[in-house]
Formats: C-alpha cells, structure tokens, sequence
C-alpha cells in the first residue's frame, strides 16, 4: 500500500510529508499505522482528480523554500527538513526527509535543512545551463534567522561548533553570491506542507500556492 | 513517440555467441554457435548498446547532449529550440518551431521503426493535460485504480492526509 502511495506523491506533494511518515513504520507496523494509511486513502479519495498545474511563462527565475521541524520524530528526536524549489511559479521539486543527526536547536535543524535545499538547488543550476539559462543569486527562503546567520557568518560559535562540517556547505555558497538566503514570514512558508501536519486552512493555502488545482476533464 | 523494438537497433562492440535456438539447428554442425552482430532483449550489453546507437545518431544530427541529464539532447536552429527527452524507447520532445518538430519525427521514424503517438497524454504513468495557457500533471486514473484495489472507494471523504 505504502509503495503504490509513494508512487503517487509524484504528482501530489501535498501527501507527501503523511507518506514518509508511514514509510518509517514499515519495518514493524501495527494496526494505528494502517488506520493513519487509511486516512490518508480517505483525502485521495475526495481529490481523485487533483493534480499540479504548470502555467506557460517565460520566467525562469530559481527559487527555493526551506523548512525544519525541530525534534518533529518522537521517537528518535531527529528533526524532519522540508524543502520545495519553484521555476518561476511553477512547483519543480519538492522532498520531505527526517535528518540523520539528532539536532540541538531550532536554528540548527533548519541549517541543514537549507543546506538539503541548497544541493537541489545547485543541482538544478547545473541542469538549467544545459537549457542555457543561467541563474545567479538564486533566493532560499528560510523562517529562522539565526540558521539565516549561521549560514551568512562564517564564524565558529560555543552554540554552532558542533555541527557537521557536511551542513557547512552552504556557507561557501552564499559566500561565493550563488545563493542569497532570505527571511521570510509565517504566512507565505510553503516548505511547511513537508514536515508537519496542518490544519485544513493552512493546508488548502498552501495546496494552492503550490499551483495544485482540480483537473477538469 | 515510442521505438517498437528497441533493444534489437543497438549495435555491439564485444564478442557475444548464442546457442542454436530451439528447433532451428543446424544438422550439419549440432556444435557450433552464432556470433551477435546486434544486441537482443535480454543480453547485458542491449541497454548501452541502444543508448549509444540513439545518442549518436542524435549528436551526428546536431543535438548538443544534457551535461547533466544525459538523456536530454538540444538542437538550436537560430531562435527556435528542438528539445529531445528519452526515457530507454519512450522518445518525448518539443520545440519552439512546429516544423522542428515535424522534421524530427521525419528523421527518427526513417533511421528506427518508430510510431508517432502524437501529442502527450501519459508518459511514465503520469497524465497530462495540455490547454492554452500551460499543463495539468496528475495520477487520476492511477489514483482510482489503487482505491479500487485496497476496496476503498466507499470511504468517507476527508479533508486532510494527516492530524
């Protein structure tokens, strides 16, 4: 079930973050993970013909959505890093994943969530050029501005000098001008929709922000 | 558009010998084997050997292949563009000029034994839908099947995934 569930978050990434979720049960499942399965079958079966939109444009402009949801795994206290990249405004890539180190703050978890975001985003760099589109300065977005600093300020701090050197990547980036972390406020976070459950309003904006309408036939 | 039998168009570089297939031996020489000038279903070889048959023949005729996804190949021809996605004998493309894109079709269906499906509606189990001002990509034939195999279609709706 899970499998054919996963297949379908190709074209849904609203579902996605309620499928990874279940994916990290499957070793040893018990009957409250099919139930929250089920759940999840009840909202395809009320979207049946939801799909994403890709308007034409001629905008090419790389933009990438980075959110963390700090100790969001109760189990293990890992965090979950989300992240979306937008090709003018139309969705290009989307990935929900539970980080491999455990974190000791916010701030940290969502600096290696923007580092995640930021290797998508090079790799799509490398990839536009073949289109011979070139993007510089390409804007992440983030909600947390001491991971914004973090990644800004290449000093070593009692609080930061721990982390990885892996998730330091990002500060040579930023350094370099290819990336420019920004801050961006509560209401237009649409990484969000990748690392936690929401409420049906929030979920509906974001659905919509993410250019996901009903198909009609 | 879509290659018929693809992996039978490559060609191979190394030494490859079959056995006399079943029913077609040779009386005279019961022992002796066939040397491969082609590669078949089946053999190791027959992905690379198709890939670099198309890529080349692609590159000859003036596409630039993807540094990154090697399976994308570009043709400028001045301001137009003619884009080339393969996906093994799933042939994809589209271009700024319709009649780049006609002299492509022209050009694969005289080298290999193509069949045009005209324009796209389902590739890599993914359904789109094209109108004037952009695309839909959805799953939902691909959805209904799977609440039809889990005997879910009876299920009361609800409005999010999660709580």
């Amino acid at each position: 079930m899970i499998g054919s569930l996963l297949c379908l978050t190709t074209s849904r990434p609203n579902i996605l973050f309620s499928v990874c979720l279940c994916v990290r049960f499957q070793s040893d499942p018990r009957e409250s993970h099919l139930t929250a399965i089920k759940r999840i079958f009840r909202y395809l079966k009320g979207t049946t013909n939801l799909g994403l939109l890709y308007w034409k444009s001629l905008d090419y402009k790389l933009v990438g959505f980075c959110d963390a949801d700090f100790a969001g795994d109760g189990i293990e206290r890992k965090s979950t890093s989300g992240n979306c990249q937008f090709l003018g405004e139309n969705l290009i890539s989307w990935a929900s994943k539970r980080q491999t180190t455990i974190t000791m703050s916010t701030a940290e978890a969502e600096y290696i969530s923007a580092a995640s975001c930021c290797t998508q985003l090079l790799w799509m760099k490398h990839q536009l050029e073949d289109y011979q589109i070139n993007a510089n300065s390409i804007p992440i977005y983030c909600d947390n501005s001491a991971a914004i600093c973090l990644s800004k300020n290449p000093i070593l701090h009692s609080r930061a000098k721990h982390i990885e050197i892996k998730h330091h990547f990002i500060r040579d980036y930023v350094q370099k001008g290819i990336l420019d972390i920004q801050f961006i406020d509560t209401e237009h976070k649409w990484a969000d929709i990748f690392t936690k459950p929401l409420t049906v309003e929030i979920f509906d904006l974001i659905k919509k922000s993410l250019n996901m309408h009903f198909v009609s036939d | 558009m879509d290659d018929k039998s693809a992996f039978l168009n490559g060609v191979i570089e190394e030494e490859v010998f079959v056995k006399q297939p079943p029913g077609f031996e040779d009386l005279k020489h019961p022992d002796h084997v066939y040397k491969l000038k082609k590669s078949l279903y089946g053999l190791k070889h027959a992905p690379k050997a198709w890939y670099n048959r198309l890529s080349n023949f692609l590159i000859k005729n003036d596409f630039k292949r993807g540094q990154v996804d090697t399976t994308l190949f570009r043709r400028t021809l001045e301001k137009y563009i003619l884009i080339v996605q393969i996906y093994v004998d799933d042939i994809t493309f589209g271009s700024t000029n319709v009649s780049l894109c006609k002299e492509f079709s022209k050009l694969m269906q005289d080298e290999f034994e193509m069949s045009m499906m005209g324009e796209l509606k389902f590739f890599l189990g993914i359904q789109v839908n094209q109108f004037k001002d952009g695309v839909y990509v959805h799953q939902t034939k691909y959805t209904k099947e799977l609440l039809k195999k889990f005997k879910l279609e009876d299920c009361k709706v609800i409005n999010t995934p999660m709580h």
